[in-house]
């Protein structure tokens, strides 16, 4: 996939970050962002790093964490095992977007949006080079009443600093900033979907008819 | 013992600690280092195993016993180092291996970035490394710190080791397959920085398998110095039956290393998915000896992703940032406003400077305690090295400690007493150092130069610093003054090239006193270059000098096929053109594209790039007040409506704020006395929250406006605040949070501001805050993004 093909598939998704309606976007801002996408991705290093776990494994993790969160156990229930994903683009963009905030603040919004979706995007891509089979849609610590503590104890337990060098931050932040660390549970089908997703009710994108997900 | 054996004899590490945990029951999540105290026995095992297959090293099980990363264990981290340590012992004692066989303390990365990439201090690593260090500094053999990625935080690790403990620092990174470690660091980086920090052995481990390390590895046996020590995986992981195992055996590990075999590693070991069997082998094929190499010294500075060369082509050192004859960054040093000093750094490198001296001096400033605030601000937005500018050894000792990777000094001269101050710093940080041929007496003459110059390299010498750690800055005068003496200088260039030195000058010195000055700088770059210097120190941004570079490169046959003079040059318009002064300074202003294009115009539809000249046209028949009245505030207020109405988006609204702000100082430039400033407002992100770009944005915007924000950054201590509050008696405080978790310190942050009885406004805004939270953390008021904050000063009438 080229860099046109990749602008275009998370460009939508860019600019709902940005609260941009990308059906009024003219040809001059379309322009700037994909010189902008350019750069970023000369400075991406992606690096995603998976690791198959039981249910119960996960669980133990930190069962005093765990134990709290009845969307977790709603997510995993029926699965055979799970599997941690952590990716990140690297602190090179952290970099460049530091430098864009200095002398660019246009372009460095632009480009923070585009990160972000292209994060998702090679997490995706990344997960389907997996060829999982049956499984559920990624969730994340932080999700719903998951606890966001639990990103320190999988960057431990799975050593994630040392092999793709995603760290703890203060209050449970990761760095580099465009960094996710995210599961899904093995062995039943779940799409993204509102309907399972355990913010339905009070979802602010929902409430302008605006999805997370490509439906 | 190890000293006499290290470099010459192949000497044996251990293999992989945690592969063998795993192999004896350690579940996922658990914390090996407990196993120090829960299972000696287990961990005194795995040692003899290692130490019968041939090791002469015991790596502690220690890789992450830091107080941070320990701060879920069982036991004190310094407990479970110093049994690690006794396992280690007991091991070789039970093999009677005490005289030939060293116990390394093993240190592993924190698991935390340093500022000012992450939020980690220098500081407070170098403490936690120091605690590891100390409580067994005398039961270890050495120290090794392995599988770090990032530099600095090495950087933090060795120091604490050399200023606490007197045995070995060995030191091994994790490159990835782009040849680069997590952080960016290429090889080169590496080992000039290290080597500078006088380290006794250098590797690689982990994260890669022997064979895709290959490439790292020769680099380190071509360019280093020192002993190479090399610890690679079995190979690449893969999964098999849901479980992660590694693809070599030993013998095709073995197999994988024949390349480099013989190549003059010093130390070779192990790591993830190595066993005994690995090292039992490595010791029958690898050579007894090591085969010594030859390397040549060179002359370079590193940040902490680039090395610079600066004894090859020639290198421009960037003179902007120093507030000698600039009044406005007089007035912002004072001011701690770093600002204008980070904007003048990205437009520097951007320029093409390939290092930036930062000079902070100022009287009545604390240059040191600047210094250790500007170098990290620096190197957060640029990636070229510095040179540290200063004459007051404190100030030098302070960057150099804080500074990411090798810096250059700038400078030592002839007097005894300046070097005797300044050589011990830069031997203990390993900064290479420009030698200035002056001394108690101007010189005037070439050969007076050059005395001076072998005097700096004969006392550098003395400090183990070689010459090649030394530029020589042959002393430009001012040709108005001192005519007969410009000619000296270039003759020094010359000689002091062909002893092989590398020479720095500040150009621009030679033409103070004469017309045209840009005409003399250019001509006497140009001689200077042909009579060998390496390091002009210029103004990156005189396009004319740039030029004269390109060109020189050209001449010189250094751009090859010509390709950057024409990439520089291409679109360049030939004109004879007869510069004349005007009554407003040197030279024409230029006219606006088109010629139909005003401020407001250029506000509106965001062209930054047209809007000073456009404002300057203006400004010739329109009052300043009236031109800020009558274009820039309807034309602001329009972009304003535009983007409530959802016309225009966040971007657009930024890039329309930037520009109305450039015609802003544009126009500030013709009151005669200062305009008044609306504010100030203090802006920061509060205590645990790193993520800055909606404080950011708001800051932009509120500037464009007119208000002087005192922007605090990110990640501020609540203390903090309520000191900035008292100091700078602001008009309004924003605070901004972007996590959940974060609002609680925006809440501790209020708190502490009404306790010290603050009387003005306290705005905040961020992802997660909205009306109610605000009124439950007690702020004044909510905004939802930036114009609406700008609305709400306007109410406010802040």
């Amino acid at each position: 996939m080229d860099n046109k093909e990749i602008f275009n598939r998370i460009f939508p998704t860019a600019c709902r970050y940005m609260r941009v309606d990308p059906i009024k976007v003219d040809m001059e801002f379309n322009d700037k962002a994909f010189t902008t996408f350019e750069t970023l991705i000369d400075n991406v290093r992606f690096k995603g790093q998976h690791e198959y776990v039981s249910v119960e494994d996960l669980l133990n993790v930190d069962k005093e964490l765990t134990s709290k969160s009845e969307d977790l156990t709603f997510y995993l229930e029926g699965c055979s095992e799970a599997v941690i994903f952590a990716t990140t683009l690297g602190v090179n963009v952290d970099a460049y977007s530091k430098k864009l905030q200095v002398n660019d603040m246009s372009t460095a919004v632009i480009y923070d949006a585009l990160a972000s979706a292209l994060l998702e995007f090679y997490t995706d891509e990344y997960e389907d080079g997996l060829n999982l089979g049956a499984h559920t849609f990624r969730f994340a610590p932080g999700y719903g009443d998951i606890p966001i503590e639990l990103n320190y104890i999988i960057i431990d337990a799975f050593s994630i600093s040392k092999k793709i060098g995603i760290y703890k931050a203060s209050n449970n932040m990761m760095l580099p900033q465009k960094s996710m660390i995210t599961f899904c549970g093995m062995g039943k089908e779940v799409a993204p979907t509102c309907a399972h997703c355990v913010r339905l009710k009070n979802c602010s994108l929902r409430k302008e008819n605006l999805r997370c997900y490509n439906s | 013992m190890l000293k006499d054996l290290l470099g010459k004899k192949t000497l044996f590490f251990d293999g992989g600690m945690g592969t063998q945990l795993q192999a004896n029951g350690l579940s996922v999540g658990a914390i090996p280092e407990e196993l120090n105290i829960d299972k000696p026995e287990l961990i005194v095992m795995i040692h003899e195993n290692y130490l019968k297959a041939g090791a002469d090293f015991i790596t502690t099980n220690t890789f992450g016993a830091n107080a941070h990363k320990m701060s879920r264990a069982k036991y004190p981290n310094t407990e479970m180092i110093k049994a690690a340590v006794k396992n280690a012992d007991t091991a070789r004692k039970n093999l009677g291996r005490e005289k030939d066989s060293y116990i390394a303390l093993d240190i592993g990365p924190i698991g935390e970035l340093l500022a000012p990439i992450g939020t980690l201090s220098f500081d407070d690593a170098y403490e936690l490394f120091k605690e590891q260090i100390v409580c067994v500094k005398d039961d270890i053999d050495l120290v090794i710190f392995e599988t770090f990625g990032d530099l600095y935080e090495l950087k933090a690790g060795v120091l604490a080791a050399k200023e606490n403990c007197d045995k070995p620092v060995f030191v091994s990174v994790s490159f990835d397959k782009s040849g680069r470690t997590l952080t960016g660091t290429n090889p080169e980086t590496y080992i000039n920085v290290m080597e500078g920090l006088k380290v006794d052995a250098i590797g690689v481990n982990c994260s890669l398998g022997p064979k895709e390390l290959e490439p790292v590895i020769l680099t380190l046996l071509e360019k280093s110095h020192l002993p190479v020590l090399i610890q690679p995986n079995a190979g690449l992981p893969t999964l098999r039956d849901g479980k992660t195992v590694f693809e070599l055996t030993p013998e095709s590990f073995i197999e994988a290393l024949s390349n480099v075999m013989n190549e003059g590693i010093a130390v070779i070991g192990g790591c993830c998915g190595t066993t005994p069997d690995f090292i039992r082998l490595e010791k029958e094929n690898f050579p007894i000896d090591v085969k010594q190499r030859e390397v040549p010294l060179r002359t370079a500075v590193s940040s902490s992703t680039m090395t610079v060369y600066l004894d090859e082509d020639v290198k421009v050192c960037g003179e902007r940032l120093n507030p000698t004859g600039k009044k406005k960054l007089q007035a912002a040093l004072r001011e701690e406003n770093y600002d204008m000093l980070i904007s003048e750094a990205i437009a520097q490198e951007d320029a093409g400077a390939k290092v930036l001296d930062v000079n902070v001096g100022l009287p009545g400033i604390n240059e040191a305690a600047v210094m250790r605030k500007v170098i990290p601000m620096l190197q957060e937005v640029v990636s070229i090295p510095l040179q540290i500018d200063s004459s007051n050894p404190a100030a030098i000792e302070a960057a150099c400690r804080i500074y990411n990777g090798k810096p250059l000094i700038n400078s030592v001269n002839g007097k005894d007493a300046v070097m005797e101050a300044v050589f011990p710093v830069a031997k203990k940080y390993g900064g290479a150092i420009i030698g200035l041929a002056l001394s108690e007496e101007v010189p005037k003459l070439c050969e007076e130069r050059v005395a001076i110059a072998k005097k700096i390299i004969a006392k550098a010498k003395e400090y183990g610093i070689p010459e090649k750690d030394l530029l020589i800055d042959c002393l430009t005068l001012t040709v108005s003054a001192q005519q007969a003496e410009a000619a000296e200088t270039l003759k020094a260039l010359k000689v002091v090239s062909d002893m092989g030195l590398s020479s720095t000058l500040g150009v621009s010195n030679i033409s103070f006193g004469l017309p045209n000055r840009p005409l003399i700088n250019r001509t006497f770059l140009t001689l200077a270059m042909h009579s060998g210097l390496k390091m002009p120190i210029i103004n990156p941004l005189d396009r004319s000098l740039m030029d004269c570079i390109d060109a020189f490169n050209v001449i010189m046959n250094v751009d090859a096929g010509c390709e950057n003079y024409i990439k520089n040059q291409e679109n360049v318009v030939v004109q004879t053109v007869t510069v004349q002064k005007t009554a407003a300074g040197e030279g024409a202003s230029v006219p606006a594209a088109g010629g139909k294009k005003d401020v407001g115009f250029c506000i509106i539809k965001g062209l930054k790039d047209e809007i000073t000249a456009v404002t300057v046209e203006e400004l010739e028949k329109t009052d300043p007040m009236v031109l800020i009245n009558e274009t820039i505030i309807p034309a602001l207020n329009k972009v304003g409506r535009d983007y409530d109405s959802g016309k225009i988006f966040l971007p657009q609204l930024i890039q329309a704020a930037e520009t109305a702000k450039v015609a802003f100082a544009e126009v500030q430039k013709h009151f005669t006395v200062s305009s008044e400033k609306k504010g100030p407002v203090i802006l920061c992100t509060v205590e645990g929250d790193i993520h800055d770009i909606g404080k950011n944005i708001v800051k932009v915007v509120c500037e464009s406006y007119g208000y002087e924000i005192i922007d605090l950054g990110k990640d501020i201590p609540v203390d903090s605040v309520v000191d900035a509050y008292k100091e700078y008696k602001p008009k309004a405080i924003g605070l901004s949070a972007l996590m959940t978790t974060t609002v609680e310190n925006m809440k501790r942050t209020i708190a502490a501001l009404r306790a010290n009885d603050c009387d003005v406004p306290i705005m905040v805004g961020g992802a997660v805050l909205t009306e109610e939270i605000a009124k439950e953390i007690d702020a004044d008021y909510y905004t939802e993004d930036a114009m609406s904050l700008v609305n709400l000063f306007k109410e406010l009438g802040v």
